[in-house]
């Protein structure tokens, strides 16, 4: 059993695992921090993006003013924003017989995976995971398209050149494997192989291994795997959560007896509590909004969006904003808002019952009701006529590179009274403001990241019991900035095994069984006879016939009935014939009487050698040999068959037969 | 029962104490703990009578045999005496305290930290006597586990209740070598907290204290060479480089060994490490001393496992850093505050130290205490309460970084926030030169108060309003706080509504140095008019108390505010407050009608123009004729001042004066109509004209009145007949206010409303009522339920 690690992205994995005689792919994440890179793509021309210094190097030798521009002491690439693919090179796409999906956010990098690949198997996803993983999809593919750039650079890709760049340009890895985005026709061929399944379904693969997806709590419609055959079982556990926002709660008692247990998708704030981030993103909303200023959200248009709103939803009469309008831009906004409210039995508990009232299980509902949170496609449009300030609004892209976001920061960033509170842990806040700078704008971190933290894991560790766990080598260390928070890491017993992209790791079990059915008629046959209380044994004698990994003994088929006609000469090779089976011996041979029947039989010169296995017994007069090992016996004599038929009676009357 | 001699000698002859003492073990813990009680009150009843019978001192210098000779003289002599009960009950205590049973030894031990402070001399010494070598058995043989607290209890009690004694005080110190870390910091913050104490002793009970302490933050605060918690610190420095280097060891190997058995074993090399060291240094150290350094490393090591279980952990470290601020006297109490920042800084997941470069003490420790709330706020509190010691000058701006950091995270509890401002206030007071904290408060505390006036947890906005009331109080920002709490009188709860105001209140006395006239008028008149709106509006009677309470201070602060605007809403505050619903309001405006009286009245020139245009009598008489018992009260005493002030005697009787001022004010009149004590004081005025034709016209009048309530005017017969009968004064509801004044009676009502409440509730029909209305519900249950 092996697992190919193609993502060196903690929580947006990657990896093929190969088990019994079948591939799957566990996710296929995109990593999409690599657009931190590019310059923003304004939506409408922005004067100041478009008169920033091309960059060239000081001596003079390198000038790619064309293709890389500065600001603010950064160098970006002025270009179409481009993505880390997972690795494509350490296995052939094309082998891949399943992906199974755990999150949309882990399923973005599948129009690369299965399309010009050779990619022939199923992805296996939930509903929502599907049709939100579609949405972002959509979302992307629009905003880039929205906004085309006649060039492209690749010039600063050369190894060569790349090494002479400033900044963090020169520290980008593979970047030579970056691509664009895919196209929305792309998107759609991907999105037809996905198959749908449904919490605790069984699916078989070629009847060798069995997965099944479980609530992971994360996000609707979210996923854990397991991937078990008969006497091995494998879980892969990607996103999960223990806190009780709007998914289905996550299913811990499943993942119990794991052999081996893939561990991704954990926090990626570990410090940031997400009930203190959720308050502290509402007391900044009602600071920024009583001092007069406007609130921008950068934010993915589905997942935390939902939480945001809903704690909004209670918190605005709290604090007297009951008159401030809230906006959430998206091309796909609306369907966003209105899947959300029809995923019922995908939900918690709570917001399941909602529905049987009726009510909507989200409070947004109420909100756009009531015009207090009012969505849009774009910025263009009817928003503009309807854009009041001050206000908040919710849009993406949380890298601040494409999208809406980007019209925002332009028209916002100049003043303090406004302020930008990044709620999504993906993208280094620091990194994403970069373009923009000078920013008169506030800014607040307050990353919701729900995914189990280190304490709910070693908790939930321990409770499930996996013999081996696999996880990012992220997690075996505490993060670099905060080297002294020993309780920030993965410490088990034995320890976990760490991967890095490009890791091809042996899963430390070895496969010792097969399960193998007996047909009725052949169970039938069987005549056990006891050997010791409670085990009873047979012998048996049937074909074994293998067929889709499943594995049969079937009755050994009965000789064809001898053609009736006689005129012909009975043919020379006769059908083989079914002899009854030698019975079988079972004992061991004791030592001093086997010598004191020797010696009434008349065989008195034994010399006895002891060997590592048993004895050696020389009877010198015969000039034979007899070895009694633990599992054998053999009667070495030259030529002398009665001699052996003698010794071998002997021997026998020692042992049972069955 | 246990007042009486009777009760004594009854359970004296019935022969009850052998029953009481077998009680005393009773399973339930009620029942055990009265029998203890009640033994207790045994043991001390009789001491007086005791005294006669024995040698006078402390008893501790009698020798035993005479003694015990004498108490049995007496037992045989005089039974009657309590004597037997005495004898009986202390070898009782004694076999207890001796005895294998947990159960026996704590109930010993319990009882006699019960008796202890009540005892005399010759009794007290007699019963120390007979337990201190049970005691010493439990300290020195180690059979104290368990009940190290109760056992510390009768230490205390007796080194407070006596002399000190050398045997108790090696006894206490024995207490402290505890091997348990938990029980030894027990014992050492009870030692700290007594108020003598030999200095050797509260110097081990110092060390037992800061070692866990030192251990965690890794910063030094014990530094004698010869102590023992010395040595153990070099110990872990050592184990701290070890556990680092094996740490980077493990990196290599990708092994990992577990971390307990790991600082075991570190701790073994240490200690083997040391051993060498010091022979090689110190060829004379004795055999004893070096098993005591081997003690020491092992109750270390007991130390550092404690520290790594999170509950233990927990309580040792609350225990240790609550007792700090009673350490303050010795040199270093600098470095006590460091401890106690950086301990603080642990809890919020930030590295201990910013400055020294200290090895983190104890990794697993400190990951323990992140996000603990309860050492956060015990550590808080001490920092509170460490400003005053020597050496906090120097360390105001870092005691101000760890406190800001604690209103920044997000995840800090309420409670924590709440502790956090009280210790910054107590900080602020500590700063020699404010302005080198200015910076840090317009830059770093302001921004962050903001945003926690906007908090989502009601606790939290209410503790920061309270906050910025305090901090304005010292320090002139109220020009940037006022906005914020004016903006915060329109919050969802009426607690943090309440504290809004309370904080603008405590503004008032500041001069409005950042607006500039007009526009800090304005603000104010703002402000006003939107408490008046609370007072009349606000469904919550927490936040209209406090607009009452903002009026009284402002008035206070304000005293010549006779300007129009003032005193139109001093009228609305009266009027609206004395008819609010709640009672506390209605005291509160009575309070402040107090105050006003007392600014006021003497020498006032418009005071009649005063007392009725304000509403100060109606409000007075509103009070007076009001359910509330309290309200009545205060109304009542405040109507008879007014009374005495005002009115002077002879104006009651209707006789004129020749002063002009007492004259303006008898003829000083109000309306009585539309108020709904209209009848009650029309008749008190009827009555007390006492006049023929009053008596004839009453009928008429109350007719009126009965006509007016059932048909609201619409007799107007009745309403003419008493215009025509009656006079002016009181049928058209204008009536001189001496005249009510002296009519009402109020000496006696006073005397009537004085008395509390109780003597209804303790009376038989009070009893009675309760019992009438039971048998008139239906509700079974209930009714037993309040019998009960």
């Amino acid at each position: 059993m092996k697992l190919y690690c193609l993502s060196g992205h903690p929580t947006l994995p990657c990896n093929v695992l190969k088990f019994k005689s079948t591939t799957i792919m566990l996710d296929c994440g995109l990593d999409t921090t690599s657009v931190l890179q590019f310059l923003p793509l304004p939506l409408v021309h922005s004067p100041r993006l478009s008169k920033l210094p091309g960059w060239v190097s000081k001596d003079g030798t390198i000038n790619l003013e064309k293709e890389l521009k500065e600001c603010a002491g950064r160098v970006f690439v002025d270009s179409q924003p481009e993505f880390c693919l997972p690795e494509k090179e350490l296995l052939d796409l094309s082998t891949i017989d399943v992906i199974l999906i755990s999150n949309y956010h882990c399923m973005m990098a599948l129009p690369y995976i299965t399309e010009h690949t050779g990619f022939t198997g199923t992805v296996y996803a939930t509903e929502p995971t599907l049709q939100i993983g579609r949405l972002l999809m959509e979302e992307l593919v629009n905003f880039m398209e929205r906004v085309p750039k006649a060039q492209s650079a690749t010039c600063w890709k050369y190894k060569e050149i790349q090494r002479l760049l400033p900044g963090p340009l020169k520290d980008a890895v593979e970047v030579s494997t970056w691509k664009r985005c895919y196209s929305m026709q792309d998107v759609n061929s991907a999105l037809s192989k996905v198959q749908l399944v449904g919490y605790s379904q069984k699916v078989e693969l070629f009847g060798a291994v069995q997965v099944t997806p479980l609530s992971s709590g994360y996000s609707l419609g979210s996923s854990n795997w397991i991937i078990q055959s008969h006497y091995e079982k494998v879980s892969y556990v990607s996103g999960s959560s223990l806190l009780t926002t709007h998914p289905q709660p996550m299913d811990q008692s499943s993942l119990k007896n794991s052999d081996v247990l893939i561990l991704t998708g954990l926090t990626q704030m570990p410090t940031a509590n997400p009930d203190g981030m959720l308050g502290d993103f509402c007391s900044n909303l009602a600071m920024t909004i009583r001092a007069g200023g406007n609130v921008l959200v950068p934010c993915y248009s589905s997942g935390v969006i939902y939480d945001l709103l809903e704690c909004l939803y209670q918190f605005i009469e709290n604090a007297n904003l009951g008159s401030t309008p809230f906006y959430f831009i998206s091309p796909v906004a609306n369907s966003s808002l209105e899947f959300s409210q029809i995923f019922a039995e995908w939900l918690c508990h709570n917001k399941q019952s909602k529905v049987y009232l009726p009510e909507p299980p989200f409070p947004h509902a109420e909100l756009i009701q009531t015009n207090k949170l009012k969505h849009y496609p774009s910025i263009h449009g009817d928003f503009s006529s309807e854009f009041r300030q001050p206000c908040v609004v919710f849009t993406g892209h949380p890298s601040l590179r494409f999208g809406d976001v980007v019209h925002f920061m332009e028209l916002w960033g100049k003043s303090s009274l406004n302020t930008i509170i990044f709620t999504e842990p993906d993208f280094s806040y620091l990194d994403a403001l970069a373009p923009y700078q000078p920013l008169a704008m506030k800014c607040v971190y307050c990353p919701i990241d729900t995914r189990l933290n280190f304490h709910q894991v070693s908790k939930l560790l321990k409770e499930v019991q996996p013999l081996h766990v696999v996880c990012p080598e992220q997690y075996t260390q505490p993060p670099p900035a905060q080297s002294h928070r020993s309780d920030l890491m993965l410490e088990l017993q034995p320890p976990p095994m760490p991967y890095r992209r490009c890791s091809v790791l042996g899963l430390p079990f070895r496969r010792r069984y097969e399960r193998i059915q007996l047909l009725p008629e052949l169970a039938k046959s069987l005549v056990p006879s006891e050997i010791k209380p409670g085990i009873s044994i047979a012998t048996v004698s049937a074909v074994l016939q293998s067929k889709d990994n499943k594995h049969t003994l079937q009755p050994v088929p009965k000789p064809p009935p001898l053609p009736p006609s006689k005129k012909r000469k009975r043919v020379v090779e006769e059908p083989p014939e079914v002899l009854a089976p030698k019975p079988l011996l079972s004992g061991a041979v004791p030592l001093e009487a086997f010598l004191a029947m020797l010696h009434k039989h008349g065989i008195t010169e034994v010399k006895v050698e002891e060997t590592a296995d048993g004895h050696i017994l020389h009877l010198q007069a015969e000039d034979t040999l007899i070895q009694l090992e633990e599992d054998g016996t053999h009667i070495v004599c030259d030529d002398n068959e009665p001699l052996r038929t003698a010794l071998r009676d002997l021997v026998l009357r020692f042992l049972m037969k069955l | 029962m246990m007042h009486h001699p009777q009760a004594f000698h009854f359970l004296d002859q019935a022969g009850l104490t052998k029953p009481l003492l077998q009680l005393q073990t009773d399973p339930s813990l009620f029942v055990a703990s009265a029998a203890n009680h009640l033994l207790a009150r045994l043991l001390t009843f009789k001491q007086p009578a005791t005294t006669s019978h024995t040698t006078q001192g402390n008893g501790l210098t009698v020798p035993p045999n005479t003694e015990e000779e004498e108490l049995a003289v007496t037992m045989a002599t005089s039974p009657g005496s309590g004597r037997s009960v005495t004898m009986e009950i202390l070898k009782h205590l004694e076999s207890s305290l001796e005895s294998d049973s947990h159960t026996q030894v704590l109930q010993g031990l319990r009882l006699l930290a019960l008796t202890l402070p009540e005892l005399e001399a010759p009794l007290w010494g007699s019963v120390i006597r007979r337990v201190l070598r049970p005691l010493e058995g439990l300290v020195l043989e180690g059979r104290g586990g368990g009940v190290t607290q109760p056992l510390m209890d009768v230490l205390l009690a007796t080194y407070r209740s006596g002399p000190c004694d050398s045997r108790l005080v090696s006894l206490m110190a024995s207490m402290l070598n505890s091997q348990n870390p938990s029980d030894a910091a027990l014992c050492a913050a009870a030692t700290l907290r007594l108020k003598t104490c030999p200095p050797d002793l509260r110097q081990k009970a110092v060390a037992v204290l800061l070692g866990p302490l030192q251990m965690v933050t890794g910063i030094t605060l014990l530094d004698r060479p010869n102590d023992r918690h010395a040595d153990q610190q070099i110990d872990h420095r050592h184990a701290d480089q070890q556990i680092d280097h094996r740490h980077t060891d493990q990196q290599i190997d990708h092994r990992h060994a577990d971390q307990q058995i790991d600082h075991r074993h570190t701790d073994q090399q240490t200690d083997q490490q040391m051993d060498h060291r010091q022979t090689d240094e110190d060829n004379r150290q004795t055999d004893t001393d070096q098993d005591r350094q081997t003690e020491g490393r092992s109750s270390l090591s007991l130390l550092l496992d404690h520290l790594n279980q999170k509950p233990s952990c927990i309580s040792l470290l609350c225990l240790c850093v609550s007792s700090t601020p009673y350490i303050t006297d010795m040199e270093s109490s600098a470095s006590v505050i460091l401890a106690v920042v950086s301990l603080l800084r642990i809890c919020n997941g930030h590295s201990p130290s910013t400055e020294s470069k200290a090895p983190i003490g104890c990794s697993k420790a400190s990951t323990n205490l992140i996000g603990c709330s309860k050492v956060q706020r015990c550590g808080l509190d001490s920092l509170a309460s460490l400003n005053t010691c020597s050496g906090a000058v120097e360390l105001v701006v870092e005691v101000f970084h760890v406190l800001l950091q604690y209103l920044q995270n997000p995840d800090s509890d309420p409670t924590v926030l709440q502790k956090t401002y009280q210790a910054m206030l107590r900080w602020l007071s500590v700063s020699a030169e404010p302005s080198s904290l200015a910076d840090l408060v317009n830059e770093d505390l302001l921004p962050v108060l903001r945003k926690r006036v906007c908090d989502v947890r009601w606790e939290v906005r209410d503790s920061t309003l309270e906050f910025l009331g305090q901090l304005c109080a010292c320090e002139a920002l109220a020009c940037t706080v006022t906005p914020i709490l004016l903006g915060a009188l329109c919050d969802q709860e009426s607690y943090v509504r309440a504290s809004a105001i309370s904080a603008l209140a405590r503004t008032l006395p500041l001069p409005l140095s950042g607006l500039q006239g007009e526009a800090g008028n304005h603000t104010q008149e703002e402000a006003v008019s939107q408490l008046l709106d609370i007072l009349s509006q606000d469904s919550e009677g927490f936040a209209r108390r406090a607009v009452v309470q903002f009026f009284i201070s402002w008035l206070k602060t304000h005293p010549s505010s006779s300007s129009s605007s003032s005193s139109s809403s001093l009228r609305s505050v009266l009027s609206l407050g004395s008819t609010d619903l709640d009672w506390e309001v209605k005291v509160h405006t009575l309070e402040l009608v107090d105050d006003l009286m007392e600014e006021t009245l003497p020498g006032h020139q418009e005071t009649e123009l005063w007392l009725v245009e304000l509403g100060v009598v109606t409000a007075l008489l509103n009070g007076l004729f009001d359910c509330d018992r309290p309200v009545a009260l205060k109304a009542c005493s405040l109507l008879l001042r007014l009374r005495d002030m005002v009115c002077p005697r002879s104006l009651g009787k209707g006789a004129m004066t020749t002063d002009d001022a007492t004259a303006t004010v008898a003829k000083v009149t109000f309306d009585l109509r539309g108020q709904v004590w209209e009848r009650e004081v029309t008749r008190k005025l009827q009555e007390k004209r006492g006049s023929d034709w009053v008596r004839e016209s009453r009928e008429v009048g109350c007719d009126r009145l009965n006509g007016n309530r059932v048909s609201d005017g619409t007799d107007g017969a009745g309403s003419e007949a008493c215009d025509r009968v009656t006079g002016e004064s009181v049928c058209e509801g204008s009536v001189t206010v001496c005249e009510v004044l002296w009519s009402l009676g109020l000496e006696e009502r006073r005397s009537v409303l004085s008395q509390s409440s109780d003597h209804v509730q303790n009376s038989p029909l009070s009893l009675l009522q309760d019992i009438l209305n039971a048998t008139h519900t239906s509700h079974a249950e209930e009714v037993i339920v309040d019998c009960y």
